[in-house]
């Protein structure tokens, strides 16, 4: 099993847990990294690791407050990593969390949806 | 200083290492904020940190000056008429104040900053000390301390000026010096007395000009984005304005050449907020921004965002700064761009309304 990825938040990334042991995925808060190629590169590497032996069931949970486009991209390319748990039969799972006021989060996670074959859930959830 | 576009202000204010002019909402909330922004824009110079700790003072002194004598602490932006300008220039300090007052306290303010700035050390010392136990026969402003603590800590005189307004009111500006050299004997080019007409009329709420590496930056994107929920209850367009003025900002950070020095501009119009940005870039990244205008500015909404979802699945290596332009025209209501030839360097401005 692979190891525990945390990244602790600040002002403007994101807090990321992948923890495979406790069945959590998640990314969350802000996500305007000044490099967005360095701060995401680890977890996508992170990804390609899990995926040769991933859990039974992934849910993974994205809850940002602020994306920019970059960022938007690089969760993209994340989630084309993780499709590839399917081949080892293993079920994924994405929920888009977001503010039911907050339609400009709600709309950046629909062009994610519309960019990735996964299920994806769009989550209304008062954060 | 007549209708001065962002190249202008970006050349003709000279070789700032880092300059500011706030015309936006005055709280205590943004005192923290501008020292913070302060302590991250002279972090890599020689500035010594008992001098950066008087530098804040003088910073909190200046602010409260605007308080005290501006008397505009509401958070309607409409009728802001207070105005901070910062200036670090070769590791001098030139903090000035910017407010309206009652004509009828000139003279008075006056004297109060000419008798301060004609004492002696050791006399500036005694007055303040008297004036300290004096403090309850003095009402709520005026009492000259904040004056006197200016000169003491910043060891230079201040500098003023004032201008008519109207008929009952007046212009008065108020400049701290600080730093061996700062050039106290020079009358005009540290109060531009244009400046506040200029920012007034065009209502103008920021101009910052720095080096746009993101950790100085962040706090003019915390100031900007506490404007926003002043200036406006729709969260929504809030929230576009701040993503497109990061998408500005990080343009600068990623592309713009000499030492990544950039402008940036927020200013009022009517319901919408205009951002202008601007920097010297390469010419091959003007070739490839004008092109990509060019084509953006064919879409309508229903193809940009096609584009766009085309270009976040794409396969090919990341084009970061081509996104954030998408995102830039999804966001705006509309967008213009403009290249300017200054020898063989190239100024690239952006102008963004939401």
């Amino acid at each position: 099993m692979v190891d525990l990825l945390y990244i602790a938040p600040t002002d403007y990334t994101p807090k990321v847990v992948l923890d495979p042991e406790r069945g959590i995925f998640e990314i969350s808060g802000c996500s305007l990294p000044d490099d967005t190629l360095k701060f995401y590169t680890p977890i996508i590497q992170w990804a390609e690791e899990y995926v040769l032996n991933p859990n039974s069931q992934t849910h993974f949970v994205i809850a940002l407050d602020f994306v920019n486009s970059s960022s938007s991209k690089m969760i993209i390319d994340l989630l084309f990593v993780l499709q590839k748990t399917t081949i080892q039969g293993a079920e994924i799972d994405v929920h888009w969390k977001y503010d039911p006021s907050d339609d400009v989060i709600e709309t950046i996670g629909v062009c994610i949806q519309e960019s990735t074959n996964l299920p994806f859930i769009l989550d209304p959830v008062r954060i | 200083m007549k209708d001065i576009p962002l190249y202008h202000l970006f050349t003709n204010v000279g070789e700032h290492d880092f300059f500011l002019v706030y015309r936006g909402v005055f709280s205590d909330n943004l005192t923290d904020k501008i020292l913070q922004l302060n302590e991250k824009n002279v972090e890599s110079s020689d500035i010594l940190s008992s001098s950066r700790k008087k530098i804040s003072f003088l910073l909190v002194e200046s602010f409260q000056n605007i308080l005290r004598y501006g008397g505009v602490l509401n958070q309607d932006l409409t009728s802001n008429t207070g105005m901070f300008i910062l200036k670090l220039i070769d590791h001098n300090f030139y903090i000035t104040s910017v407010n309206l007052i009652d004509t009828e306290q000139v003279e008075g303010l006056k004297c109060n900053i000419d008798d301060i700035n004609s004492a002696n050390r050791e006399d500036l010392k005694k007055n303040y000390i008297q004036r300290l136990g004096d403090m309850a026969s003095y009402t709520e402003k005026g009492t000259g301390l904040g004056f006197m603590e200016m000169v003491r800590k910043s060891q230079n005189p201040l500098r003023y000026t004032f201008q008519d307004h109207d008929a009952k009111q007046s212009v008065f500006y108020l400049t701290i010096c600080f730093g061996d050299h700062a050039r106290v004997d020079k009358s005009d080019s540290l109060i531009n007395d244009q400046i506040y007409h200029y920012f007034v009329k065009n209502d103008i709420l920021l101009t910052f000009k720095s080096e746009f590496k993101q950790d100085k930056i962040q706090p003019i994107w915390k100031i900007i984005n506490d404007n926003l929920s002043v200036l406006s209850a729709n969260n929504s367009a809030n929230k576009k304005r701040f993503l497109a003025l990061v998408a500005l900002s990080q343009n600068i950070t990623h592309h713009a050449v000499e030492q990544k020095r950039g402008i940036l501009q927020v200013i009022k119009r009517g319901e919408r907020l205009l951002f202008e940005a601007g920097n010297y870039i390469s010419e091959a990244n003007r070739t490839r921004l004008d092109q990509h205008f060019k084509l953006l500015k064919t879409m309508n909404f229903e193809q940009l965002h096609q584009y766009y979802l085309k270009q976040l699945s794409s396969t090919v290596e990341a084009d970061f700064s081509g996104l954030a332009l998408i995102e830039v025209f999804k966001y705006a209501t509309q967008v213009d761009y403009e290249f300017m030839y200054d020898g063989d360097k190239i100024f690239y401005r952006i102008s963004v309304e939401i």
